[in-house]
């Protein structure tokens, strides 16, 4: 009987094995697209090379007289892969003492796209902002992928700084943005 | 009696016994024809063909494809279901894409084209589509990938539709 015992449970799992396979079975078809695959694209401005923070040095000068101005390229490029409108958001300039406001308020800033930009600006090139620093900024301009734009900016002490300027000091932090074109 | 009389005794015995049992087996019989003619199995196929993708001002090929926020990719995909069955019916869906590993903000759907919202014996609400009933279905669906013009994410993503598919089920 323990033979038969054996034998009759091995049957019983057999059936409801075999009733549980079946209830999953119905039709079914299917019809792959394969489409592939897509990317995103990206956005990217880098100034000076720089994707963050680029420290603008070039254009650092100690001992600006009224009426003279410091010159320096700085390059924009579109790392990315969608074209982009740059802009020249804002200039914000750092200052603590009286001087250094006074300074901050009488220098200007000049803006243009001459990739010389060996103080003198030439009749060709395109003048994007002409101003005061603090505050100066300029529209949207388009900057293709993997393409850039050399601008030249320039910085004047106004010849008619006031005296209490002198020893005056400003740090400007200019803020350029990139949006993607639609 | 000897050994040699008493075997034969024995097997004689043995061979009537045989002969009875045959003739056990005779017994009444009669027929009666069902003639339930042929029952068949129905037939539940699918198939699907496209033109291609394209963005919304040209074409493309979806390799191509480097989609940015604002874009939306389309695929309109002509649907042919053979539905053949007394008691069938089903549902129709696009399978075989991970919503949850798409770029952030970017989806990936389906739903029947603006001319195909209406279609004898198809139950659409979006993009769940059933069906019930013995028919031949031809209709039009379209998918799109899409990237919203919001999103300010989702930037270098891959949109993997290698396995995408349209699975036809019963129900």
């Amino acid at each position: 009987m323990g033979k038969i015992g054996i034998a009759a449970a091995g049957a019983v799992l057999l059936v409801v094995a075999g009733t549980a396979g079946g209830t999953g079975a119905l039709w079914q078809d299917n019809a792959a697209l394969n489409p592939g695959t897509v990317t995103t694209g990206s956005l990217e401005l880098l100034a000076g090379g720089s994707p963050e923070s680029y420290v603008f040095t070039t254009l650092s000068t100690d001992n600006l007289a009224p009426g003279a101005s410091v010159s320096a390229p700085l390059a924009l490029r579109n790392g990315g892969t969608a074209e982009m409108l740059y802009q020249l958001a804002d200039v914000a300039t750092a200052t603590s003492t009286t001087a250094d406001s006074l300074l901050a308020a009488a220098l200007t800033l000049i803006v243009t796209d001459d990739p010389v930009c060996n103080g003198t600006t030439p009749e060709s090139a395109a003048t994007l902002y002409q101003g005061p620093l603090t505050g100066g900024a300029f529209a949207g301009n388009r900057l293709a992928p993997s393409s850039a734009v050399d601008l030249c900016i320039t910085v004047a002490l106004s010849a008619d700084a006031p005296i209490e300027a002198a020893q005056g000091t400003t740090a400007a932090t200019f803020t350029f943005r990139g949006d993607q074109v639609q | 009696m000897n050994k040699v009389t008493k075997g034969t005794l024995a097997a004689a015995a043995a061979g009537t016994l045989l002969l009875g049992g045959v003739g056990t087996y005779a017994t009444w019989s009669d027929e009666a024809s069902l003639n339930a003619g042929n029952v068949s199995t129905g037939v539940l196929t699918l198939a699907a063909s496209t033109e291609g993708w394209s963005y919304d001002d040209g074409a493309t090929t979806v390799a191509n494809a480097d989609i940015v926020p604002g874009d939306t990719l389309t695929a309109v995909y002509n649907v042919d279901i053979v539905a053949e069955g007394d008691n069938l019916k089903g549902s129709f869906s696009l399978e075989g894409i991970d919503q949850q590993v798409l770029p952030e903000g970017v989806t990936v759907n389906i739903a029947p084209a603006a001319e195909d919202t209406e279609v004898a014996g198809l139950q659409m609400n979006g993009a769940d589509i059933t069906f019930t009933g013995n028919k031949t279905y031809d209709f039009n669906v379209v998918i799109t990938v899409d990237f919203p013009e919001a999103s300010e994410f989702g930037q270098n993503g891959t949109i993997n539709l290698t396995g995408a598919e349209l699975v036809l089920t019963q129900s």
